[in-house]
């Protein structure tokens, strides 16, 4: 694996992560939740200065 | 002003021993008032930037916290929701009483009450502030906004509004920071004043009627005057409310209550409105002086008459979209051309910068031809949100409500889902959590299910990109232009559409009985350019944040699946033909052809397909998805080529048609006005609709119902289209 396609690959598994992480946070999280807010709320349920 | 505000703090009478704050000399201030009061602002000016921001225990009420120093003291003020009433009937109000009355987990009860009363609109906001009053807690009437009530003509006695609230009067501007420093003395000094109380005297027979509900309360801890006012609260209200729930045989005596008021001959419903406004007419009288006799028309009154007009109204709201939208396309279009210009050249660089490889590919035809896409929409967005901007700020937004809300009745929508709605225009988000003022839960859950069909902004690259590049900038009738005239009929389509579909819901799975609204209409102003400037640069940074984040991280993630698996292009294939090949042997062009069926009958090939799969995580992400393809699809020397114009030379690999006709882009457009493509929402929905299962079960039937929708709009638009011999 040359240098560029290294580079190229940790790219792309950072964005893969930062999106599953991102799904994580809103989708997951809220359904966690009881709809009374709380520290699982999600990420842009404006509930808190995430 | 500040001679005046000086005479108002003095005592009505000698104060008895005050009780000294708690928490080692740290002051607890609870602000509140009716919403458009200036609450905030004064909440702002007090504690600067000083705030924290979090959420009642148990509830989705934002809870905002500041604090400021008082000489060596130091003040904690908690910023209560905007709330019309201690009725307890919404979450908001739910939340100020029990904060009041220190029934809120986790909060003390405030050592001081400060009520924020519109000086221009003293007669319905001294409803709160006598309920408050009631409460027995030291309190001060903070006389907000008193400049705008002076130019309309109203003077304020604020002396003699003290002796009749027996509650210190402190007049204020809290947007120009008057008054603040006597109000701060005011509320430094309010522990030491005798505790207000209730001012006026119920008929004998309710007020022996209320005796027994006020008795369990006071044993259950409840100063007498707070227990008087509960129990007179009580009569009206269907549910004890949350922070009563744990006082015993209570809803007993309540009803044993509302029936004696009942026997005597008075309404239970409306005993405590009449009593208040009763005494709220005597105390205006007293205390306020309008200039002028019989209260000459305003500039504001004339200009009403035509813009409230009941059919002149509607249409002047209609022409005035129609004028913001047509302005979108006539001054974003320079601006996006230079955006577009710069990604272009952006591209140029990287791609000489960089040999070629996988990794100039992916800065390229990813990263640049991806966000690039979006960004190069963000004038039209700054456009929209100052038009919104001046719209607001000008005070007609609210008229628009008003026009608005003969519509959501006859619709049986609450009239105060108008406002949630309209915040939809800029994102479903916050529109969605703005329905919690909604006090009926079948209203609020209805307007959560529609409020995502209101064009959000998220939408404007996708309609912008399509419109501009499909739909031709003819005039239309002389003065319009049919650009703008298409993107007003997105916007009404979802409006209609939205009013329509709650109709259905409250006739059957929400059904319920609509209630009328009450709603000020603040006078006419010049819009404010720090106001709009903060307005429009949020927004922007919101979608440059978006851009940054998610969609950066998707482009990068599309790319990937439409760079590998790498296949071999058939021997003597063009160039073109390689690229074409790679694109379909991709991961991506393969999860595309696998749902071409599904698209095609919409007119759509495999490309649109993907766009459409990756934007369920949010609408724009189709039109980066887009760039991301087209830009991974094209040649190298085509890298300075726009998206719009990739796009306008799109063929279908087998029959050399045009891809893209005006039907198809149409089509397209009316699957996104529908379709509820953003995680975020869905998110929210959830969490208000009840969290756990019970929010899964709506946000699913709604984004169920909402594709739905989409799928046979989109179709009915083609192949009707079609059979009508414009496609």
């Amino acid at each position: 694996m040359d240098i560029q396609t290294l580079i190229v690959f940790l790219i792309v598994l950072a964005a893969a992560l930062f999106i599953g992480n991102r799904f994580r946070r809103t989708l997951l999280a809220a359904r966690a939740t009881t709809g009374k807010g709380g520290k699982n709320c999600g990420p842009d349920c404006g509930c808190s200065p995430h | 002003m500040e001679e005046a505000a000086a005479g108002t703090i003095s005592a009505p009478a000698a104060p008895p021993p005050a009780e000294s704050p708690r928490g080692g000399g740290v002051l607890h201030v609870a602000l509140i008032g009716n919403p458009n009061t200036g609450k905030s602002t004064l909440f702002n000016a007090l504690t600067g930037m000083r705030q924290r921001v979090g959420n009642y225990s148990g509830v989705t009420v934002e809870r905002v916290e500041g604090r400021y120093r008082d000489g060596d003291a130091s003040v904690t003020v908690i910023d209560l929701p905007g709330t019309y009433s201690l009725s307890a009937s919404s979450p908001d109000e739910e939340i100020a009483l029990a904060v009041l009355t220190g029934h809120a987990p986790g909060i003390d009860r405030p050592d001081v009450v400060v009520v924020v009363v519109d000086a221009a609109n003293l007669e319905r906001n001294l409803f709160l502030a006598s309920q408050v009053l009631e409460l027995g807690l030291p309190t001060v009437v903070a006389l907000n906004q008193v400049d705008a009530a002076e130019a309309a003509g109203i003077r304020i006695d604020a002396i003699e509004l003290t002796l009749e609230l027996g509650a210190p009067v402190v007049p204020t501007v809290a947007m120009r920071g008057e008054g603040l420093d006597v109000l701060k003395s005011a509320i430094r000094k309010a522990p030491g004043l005798p505790r207000p109380e209730r001012q006026f005297e119920l008929p004998v027979e309710a007020a022996a009627a209320l005796v027994p509900v006020a008795q369990r309360l006071t044993d259950a801890g409840f100063n007498p005057s707070a227990a008087a006012m509960e129990a007179l609260r009580l009569l009206a209200v269907r549910e004890v409310g949350r922070h009563l729930q744990a006082v015993p045989e209570l809803e007993p005596a309540v009803t044993a209550a509302r029936a004696r008021v009942e026997a005597a001959g008075l309404s239970p419903i409306s005993l405590e409105a009449e009593s208040r406004y009763g005494w709220i007419a005597d105390v205006v009288d007293r205390t306020v002086h309008r200039a002028g006799a019989g209260g000459a028309r305003t500039v504001t009154d004339r200009v009403d008459a035509v813009v409230l007009h009941r059919v002149g109204g509607p249409l002047i709201f209609v022409a005035l979209m129609g004028i913001v939208f047509q302005s979108i396309f006539a001054w974003a279009e320079p601006l996006i051309g230079f955006v577009e210009g710069i990604f272009g050249a952006l591209g140029g660089a990287v791609a000489s910068a960089i040999p070629e490889g996988d990794l100039q590919s992916l800065l390229v035809d990813g990263v640049i031809g991806g966000v690039g896409s979006v960004l190069v929409f963000l004038p039209q967005i700054a456009i929209l949100f100052l038009f919104i901007g001046i719209l607001e700020d000008t005070g007609y937004m609210a008229r628009a409500a008003f026009i608005m809300d003969r519509f959501m009745r006859s619709v049986g929508l609450h009239g105060r889902s108008f406002i949630p709605l309209l915040s939809g225009y800029a994102c479903a988000v916050p529109g969605i959590m703005a329905t919690r003022t909604i006090e009926s839960r079948k209203d609020r859950v209805a307007t959560i299910m529609v409020l995502p069909l209101m064009s959000c902004s998220a939408r404007i690259p996708i309609y912008t990109l399509l419109i501009g590049t499909f739909i031709p900038p003819i005039a239309v009738a002389g003065v319009w232009n049919l650009q703008g005239i298409t993107l007003l009929a997105m916007y009404l389509l979802g409006t209609v559409t939205a009013l329509l579909v709650a109709s259905v819901f409250k006739r059957t799975l929400l059904k319920g009985q609509a209630r009328p609204m009450i709603m000020e209409l603040p006078p006419y102003r010049l819009p404010r350019l720090r106001s709009l400037a903060l307005s429009v640069g949020h927004r922007a940074s919101m979608f440059l944040k978006k851009a940054g984040t998610v969609i950066l991280a998707l482009s990068i993630v599309l790319w990937a699946l439409a760079t590998y698996p790498k296949t071999e292009a058939p021997a003597g294939a063009s160039e073109q033909q390689a690229q074409e090949s790679q694109l379909a042997g991709s991961t991506l062009g393969q999860l595309g052809h696998a749902v071409e069926p599904l698209v095609r009958p919409l007119g759509y090939d495999w490309k649109i397909g993907v766009g459409i799969l990756s934007s369920f995580a949010a609408r724009e992400v189709f039109v980066s998805t887009m760039g991301t393809i087209y830009g991974v699809g094209s040649d190298a020397d085509e890298g300075s080529s726009t998206l719009r114009e990739k796009l306008r030379n799109e063929r279908h690999a087998s029959s050399g048609a045009i891809v893209y006709t005006p039907l198809v882009a149409v089509g397209l457009m009316v699957f996104y006005v529908y379709a509820m493509m953003c995680m975020s929402t869905i998110a929210v929905v959830i969490r208000e609709t009840g969290g756990g299962w019970t929010g899964v079960r709506w946000a699913a039937f709604q984004f169920g119902w909402m594709l739905g929708l989409a799928y046979l709009s989109a179709l009915l638009v083609y192949q009707g289209g079609r059979a009508l011999g414009w496609g």
